[in-house]
């Protein structure tokens, strides 16, 4: 019997939101690295042991998928209710990165289950009134892109609301230390006709790796580094132009997570819609109310 | 350190207890310190770096509190009913007068935005209308010979002058707020599309006004004088002693005829802001004549036509990176935004109105002054200086005599003198000093943003520096020997490659920017004339500093960028 489900397989019913919007942009031919989902269904957060037929078909899903030798892979919860449009549980479940090994990932795959009782994720229901824990959670697994760079893009600015450019945050190594705010990422602008307005570099002291020691681990970089630009403007091109292509696909602004490996290919690794911030109306040339602001202060 | 307490006094001028009452004044007269001032922040005023005499105070009544205090209900200010004035010994400092009430702000508030954005629309036609009226006065003024008026006339006419005086600043101050607003509403949207102040400035440089219409006329002149082989006659012969010598064979009098031709043109001109006391070129040619003798000492003349190309090719270069920049949406804003501040242009008008305005206000009111001089017959020719405006006018309508006043102006003579020495020690700051200055206004004006308030404040505790840091105005770096210059008069004491240290220029400072290698001052924003100037002229200017009059001494050897905005002094004179 097959469980597991192929991410190119992905839906809403077998494999959660988060696992099903990536199963719909690699059925769209948008480049996300490949991988399987443990269905909802088959979730047992409570149980002892772990579903002996269930490790073997996972176990196999993960040699198929590596195609050969073991690689490291990326494995994410997606429990039913994430990312709806009261909340996003931005970060209240678990992602493992690095995770290297058939029995490794099917740890990781319990740990994630397990997640959905954690007091965090119960907390974070109760405040939304959303009662006891989540029905249940589908948990990805995908092969990890060894990331030279990576970070987030807004379709809309996360702060003023306007939609006339993308926004994107990129540091180097992978994106964690700049979606959990732990570096100052660099800030790039490409403006809807393609042209980049702004690339700003950060200062990125800290990146996180995958370690020759064969696990994650977090960098400091030299001055230098961290003040090195993380994508060049073509880059940033390319990855406006994906990023764009996923929200024209939502038919919404998105927020994605994107990767660059090596040879510059670009892959988003997670992506939702963003519910668009009010449009910021452009005022043409309002003298009074400019004046009031900064003339006088007293807008 | 001195204090407001050191200036709250009942003496003052010798024979004349300040009885400010006698001007008309609409929220807040001019007047000494009292002790009611304690807990307000005055600031001392760059422009009479000299000391303002007896009859100068009118500037206070009339220029500033009245026009600023007329101006500000014009528009209005939301925030503010213009500037009052305090003196300390000959001293002007200055406080803005503030609406408190909230339901009154907002009213004023509503006022203003129906106001302003039809102001700017017709300001073209606005100032052409005001300039008018002042040309008009002034032709009447000027077209009397006041030698052949009778006494009633002159007294009459003396009268006459003043208000043409009130009514200039008032002019003065109704086109100034209104553009500067819109000046630095343009900078803050600028400011948040990601472009900085200095930037923002070059979007409106390179445009021709009166005053370097002046200034090219002037290099004419020195042209004339080297084409007429009289380049040895100026290198060897002292300003003053000029005009006689000249006048002693044909190529120097054909260039005295020209040099009076000049003068019809633009010499109706002080070497100062608005000051009675000051005399015009045409009184007193001293300055254009040691300005020409400067010029004939440069290797190469002022090239203006260069300057100007290069300062439109500048200002065109940076307005085209700054759209590059810009989301089309964004471009909408920014160019609608240009349009209307190039339309109504601050830097601009900033020069511009001095020809009209400041350079020559004061002028009718010294013509009768002289005169009454001249008739009552003073020690000195200009004498009546000294005395106050309701003393003057006393004089004029003969309500009184002059017996015995000679004392008195010999002490105020004194008193004026030694207040002008100590200009070197007045506080920049009395009363309540603010962390912060939070006017836009006042900040743009007169430079008094935080890093102004921070030099003085590190100098009053005792710090001394050798790098001072302020507004970088005009880009490029100049090194040189510095001189500290306190007025437009001193301006022959500074050399080709030298750096000119002051607290501020203004319009009569502009021709020698010619031949300075940098400029740094005391006092002003961006928009300060020597911001302009030094810009115009791609002469290195850094602005603000707040102590460099007090820290560089005649001689150091700075070095100034206008870059970075710092002044280094490399080598202090022993």
């Amino acid at each position: 019997m097959n469980t597991v489900v192929d991410l190119a397989q992905a839906n809403l019913d077998n494999a959660g939101p988060k696992m099903a919007r990536l199963g719909e942009l690699l059925r769209h031919s948008i480049d996300v690295p490949m991988g399987f989902v443990v269905p909802p269904s088959a979730c047992q957060p409570g149980a002892d042991g772990f579903d002996e037929t269930l490790a073997a078909e996972i176990a196999r899903a993960y040699r198929r998928l590596c195609g050969g030798t073991d690689k490291p892979v990326v494995v994410r919860s997606s429990a039913v209710d994430e990312d709806g449009a009261k909340a996003s549980f931005a970060g209240i479940y678990d992602s493992y990165l690095g995770v290297l090994g058939a029995d490794r990932v099917v740890e990781a795959v319990r740990a994630c289950w397990a997640g959905l009782h954690s007091e965090r994720a119960v907390a974070y229901r109760q405040r939304l009134g959303a009662g006891g824990p989540a029905a249940a959670m589908a948990v990805g697994v995908m092969l990890m892109v060894p990331a030279r760079s990576s970070g987030v893009a807004f379709t809309v600015d996360p702060v003023t609301g306007r939609d006339d450019r993308l926004i994107i945050e990129a540091s180097w190594g992978f994106g964690e230390p700049v979606v959990q705010g732990v570096v100052t990422p660099d800030r790039i602008e490409v403006a809807a006709d393609g042209r980049v307005l702004r690339n700003e570099a950060g200062d990125k002291k800290i990146a996180l790796v995958y370690g020759k020691s064969g696990r994650m681990e977090h960098v400091q970089l030299p001055a230098g580094r961290a003040r090195t630009p993380a994508l060049t403007n073509d880059e940033a091109v390319l990855l406006s132009e994906r990023v764009r292509a996923v929200a024209e696909l939502a038919g919404q602004p998105v927020d994605c997570e994107w990767v660059i490996d090596d040879a510059g290919t670009v892959w988003i690794v997670q992506w939702r819609a963003v519910t668009a911030l009010p449009a910021a109306e452009a005022p043409l040339w309002d003298p009074a109310e400019y004046a009031a602001r900064y003339a006088f202060r007293s807008a | 350190m001195l204090s407001i307490e050191d200036f709250i006094t009942d003496e003052w001028y010798p024979g004349f207890a300040p009885s400010f009452g006698h001007s008309p004044y609409i929220v807040e007269p001019f007047r000494s310190f009292t002790a009611a001032d304690k807990d307000r922040f005055w600031f001392l005023d760059f422009h009479w770096a000299r000391g303002l005499t007896p009859l100068g105070m009118i500037w206070n009544e009339d220029g500033y509190s009245w026009g600023t205090q007329w101006a500000a209900e014009q528009m209005p200010l939301p925030q503010g009913r213009g500037m009052t004035q305090r003196i300390a010994g000959t001293h002007t400092y200055a406080a803005v007068v503030p609406v408190r009430n909230k339901r009154e702000i907002a009213a004023r508030d509503k006022r203003m935005r129906a106001y302003l954005p039809s102001f700017l629309d017709r300001f073209d036609l606005i100032w052409r209308q005001r300039r008018s009226e002042i040309e008009i006065s002034w032709q009447s003024l000027r077209s009397r010979d006041v030698s052949a008026l009778s006494d009633d006339e002159l007294a009459m006419m003396l009268v006459e002058a003043r208000t043409y005086y009130r009514r200039l600043f008032e002019i003065h101050f109704e086109m100034m707020y209104p553009l500067l607003s819109n000046y630095l509403g343009f900078r803050g949207v600028c400011r948040e599309l990601g472009f900085d102040a200095a930037t923002v400035a070059k979007f409106l440089q390179g445009y021709e006004t009166k005053i370097s219409e002046t200034d090219r006329a002037l290099w004419q002149l020195a042209a004339d004088a080297r084409s007429g082989g009289l380049e040895m006659v100026f290198a060897t012969t002292a300003p003053e002693s000029l005009a006689v010598v000249l006048g002693a064979d044909d190529a120097g009098r054909r260039w005295l005829s020209r040099l009076a031709d000049f003068l019809e043109a633009y010499g109706y001109r002080t070497a100062g802001t608005a000051d009675v006391a000051l005399p015009s070129w045409i009184e007193d040619p001293t300055p254009v004549l040691s300005t020409v003798a400067e010029f004939l000492r440069q290797e190469r003349p002022h090239d203006f036509d260069a300057a100007h190309d290069a300062a439109v090719e500048e200002r065109e270069t940076a307005i085209d990176d700054a759209r590059g920049r810009l989301t089309r949406r964004e471009q909408q804003v920014f160019d609608a935004g240009l349009i209307s501040v190039q339309h109504a242009n601050f830097p601009w008008w900033q020069d511009d109105h001095n020809y009209y305005i400041d350079l020559r206000a004061s002028l009718p009111v010294r013509w009768v002054a002289l005169e009454l001089a001249e008739r009552l017959g003073t020690d000195q020719h200009d004498d009546t200086m000294f005395l106050f405006w309701p003393e003057l006018l006393d004089l004029a309508e003969r309500q009184r005599g002059y017996y015995g006043m000679s004392k008195t102006i010999q002490a105020r003579r004194e008193y004026f003198d030694h207040w002008h020495d100590r200009r070197g020690e007045m506080p920049k700051m009395l009363g309540a000093i603010p962390e912060a200055i939070d006017d836009p206004l006042l900040i743009e004006i007169y430079g008094l943003d935080r890093g102004y308030m921070e030099a003085v404040r590190a100098e009053a505790a005792g710090v001394r520096v050798t790098t001072l840091r302020g507004i970088p105005a005009a880009r490029g770096s100049a090194r040189g020997r510095a001189r500290v210059i306190r007025e437009a008069g001193d301006l022959d004491k500074i050399s080709a490659g030298e750096i000119l240290v002051c607290e501020s220029t203004s319009a009569s400072w502009t021709p020698a920017f010619s031949w300075i290698a940098g400029c740094v001052c005391d006092s002003g924003g961006t928009l300060s004339h020597a911001a302009i100037v030094g810009r115009e002229y791609g002469v290195p200017t850094v602005t603000a500093c707040g102590v460099a009059t007090s820290s560089i001494q005649d001689g150091d050897d700075v070095q100034v960028d206008g870059i970075t905005g710092t002044v280094t002094i490399l080598k202090g004179v022993q």
